[in-house]
This record gives C-alpha cells, structure tokens and sequence, in this order.
C-alpha cells in the first residue's frame, strides 16, 4: 500500500553517514575555506548518531562547515 | 579655551540619566508593544551606572525595550548606528522599539547620539554594510562568526558614546565573551561609554560594576548574579551534566 517513496522515509536517521574532502576538486588551498586549518586532506567526519553536536572556538570553522553540510543536503 | 561643546563632551557616562513612561502618548495600550506586563503607567528606568545589565526571561520585553533606547539615541532598530540607517531592516525580526521610544521620555546629561545599537541577529548585515561602504577595517565577514564580532566591537566601542547590546554572548564562545569582559572594563575607564546590555550570559552579568535589572511582568528589579535563574540553571548543570540533562528530557 506504501509507495516506495514512504518506505525509504521510514530508514532511521542518520541519513548522512559520512563526509569527506576530496583534494582534486579544490582550486586553491591557499584560499578561504581550504585554508582553515582543520580541512587537511585526509579531513572525513562520520555520523554515528541521529545527533551530531560540535564544539570548538570560534575562528576554527565550525560555521563553514555546517554551511558546507547544508549545500551538500540541497 | 575649549568649546562649549567639548566641555560638554569631557562629562563622563551615563549620559542617559533617566527614562521613563509618558500614558498621554500612548494611543492603543492593548496593542504591542504597549500590552507588555512591564510597560505599567509609571514604568521608569534609571541609569546611575555607566553599565547597566538587563536580564529577563525571553518574551518578557528586553529586546523592545532596548530597541526603544535605541531609537531614543537615534538608532535605526534593526542594529546599527546613526548614520548606518538602512542595514537590511526588512530583516528585522522585531522593530516595535520605534512606538515605543514615541511613549517614553529621557533625560539626557548631556544628549548624546553617538554610539551603537548591536543585536546578535543584524551582526551579518552590519557586517556587509560595513564593507559595502568601505569601513576601513572592513572585511568582518571574511572572520569566523564571532571573530567578527570582537573585531568590531573593538574598532568601534572605544569612542565616546551609548552603545546598546542585545545579547552579544549568541555567537561567543566563553573564551571571547571573556574577552568581551575586557572591552567592558576598557570601555568602562574611558569614562565616556554608557552601556545597556541585555544578556542570557551569567559571565557578563557579573561584570563587577554594573547595575544589574531583572526584568519580569512586574517591572525592572535589582537582582544579583546569584539570584537569577541563568546562573542557579546553570550551576545546578555544572554539579551533574548528565543527571541534569537527563531529568531535563525525562520531564
């Protein structure tokens, strides 16, 4: 009776499992958001848990980087 | 051999003394801003320090009435200060500080209208304002959050003037707002800055020369950091984290 759609709303958060940075789609390290000290090439953030809760001082790119999760859910 | 004018301007804050309600002026009292519990006929706010500190519970009027001091000062209410009018105030959430200020009467010693009305929310668009017309300390916007918010506050709260600060804690992590603390006492010895600051921060109420308000249905009261719900809450989470978020949630 569902329709698929339903079904698939029905899957437990989280949805987003995991990010990571991508080295070759980035033009210009030197410039800002790549320059932000935490966005090393290795940088992946898992999500294990429906809620995810950063912290950090300000300056460190905790903005940017829910910005950046923002674009990435449309 | 200084001006009259300069005479003027040595006189140490506050240069706000003293509001208070004008009932003849008001044309609606059941309409808001004017149906605010606190807003009584002889609703009166005296300014006896150089820093007064207003907390409240959300809801209770301290931003309307903050943005009615800063129309007072001839501030726009959206944020900002004379002279930087148009900062994006479609946005504004709240702009009833306009009827307000026309319901309300001050005395000044002497008026002064320099200054800035500051509320966590309007921070981007003064930012952008800012830059757009080539404030030369331009580029807050380029800085984290609150990094642009020391940077100016620091650019522009050392002059002579009435600044006006809506919760200014909402994008400082407690290690800025200890510097924030820092601008206070520097603001404070220059003797020519008169803050009124409304705040949820337990820290920057208990800068230690203020004169702390509590603003409730009842009006404007004295209270001590200790006295208010912001810092027992708050303690009362520092004792037991967890056992104090979890009878939070299982309520």
């Amino acid at each position: 009776m569902t329709s698929r759609r339903n079904r698939v709303i029905r899957m437990p958060a989280p949805y987003l499992r995991r990010i990571w940075l991508e080295p070759s789609h980035i033009a210009d390290r030197a410039a800002y958001p790549f320059c932000l000290p935490f966005l090393r090439d290795g940088f992946e953030l898992s999500f294990e848990r429906s809620i995810t809760i950063i912290v950090g001082e300000n300056g460190t790119g905790k903005s940017t980087l829910l910005e950046g999760i923002a674009v990435l859910a449309g | 051999m200084s001006s009259k004018r300069n005479r003027d301007i040595r006189m140490p804050a506050p240069y706000l003394r003293r509001i208070w309600l004008d009932p003849s002026r008001i044309d609606d009292r059941a309409a808001y801003p004017f149906c605010l519990p606190f807003l009584h006929d002889d609703f009166e706010l005296n300014f006896d320090q150089p820093i007064t500190i207003i907390v409240g519970e959300n809801g209770t009027g301290k931003s309307t009435l903050l943005e009615g001091i800063a129309v007072l000062a001839g501030y726009d209410e959206a944020g900002g200060g004379k002279g930087y009018r148009p900062v994006d105030h479609s946005q504004a959430m709240e702009v009833m500080g306009g009827e307000l200020s026309d319901a309300l009467r001050a005395s000044w010693l002497p008026k002064i209208t320099k200054g800035w009305f500051f509320r966590a929310e309007s921070f981007f668009s003064v930012a952008r304002y800012l830059d757009e017309v080539g404030s030369p300390s331009a580029d807050f916007l380029s800085h984290s959050h609150g990094e642009g918010f020391l940077h100016f506050f620091e650019e522009r709260c050392q002059k002579q003037g009435i600044f006006i600060f809506d919760e200014p804690e909402a994008a400082l992590s407690p290690s800025r707002q200890m510097e924030f603390l820092k601008l206070l006492r520097r603001m404070e010895q220059s003797t020519i800055c008169q803050v009124v600051m409304a705040t949820h921060s337990p820290m920057l109420m208990a800068y230690p020369n203020a004169r702390l308000l509590r603003l409730s249905k009842y009006g404007l009261e004295p209270v001590t950091v200790e006295q208010t719900d912001h810092y027992k809450v708050m303690r009362e989470f520092c004792n037991d984290p967890a056992g104090f978020v979890e009878a939070v949630v299982e309520e």
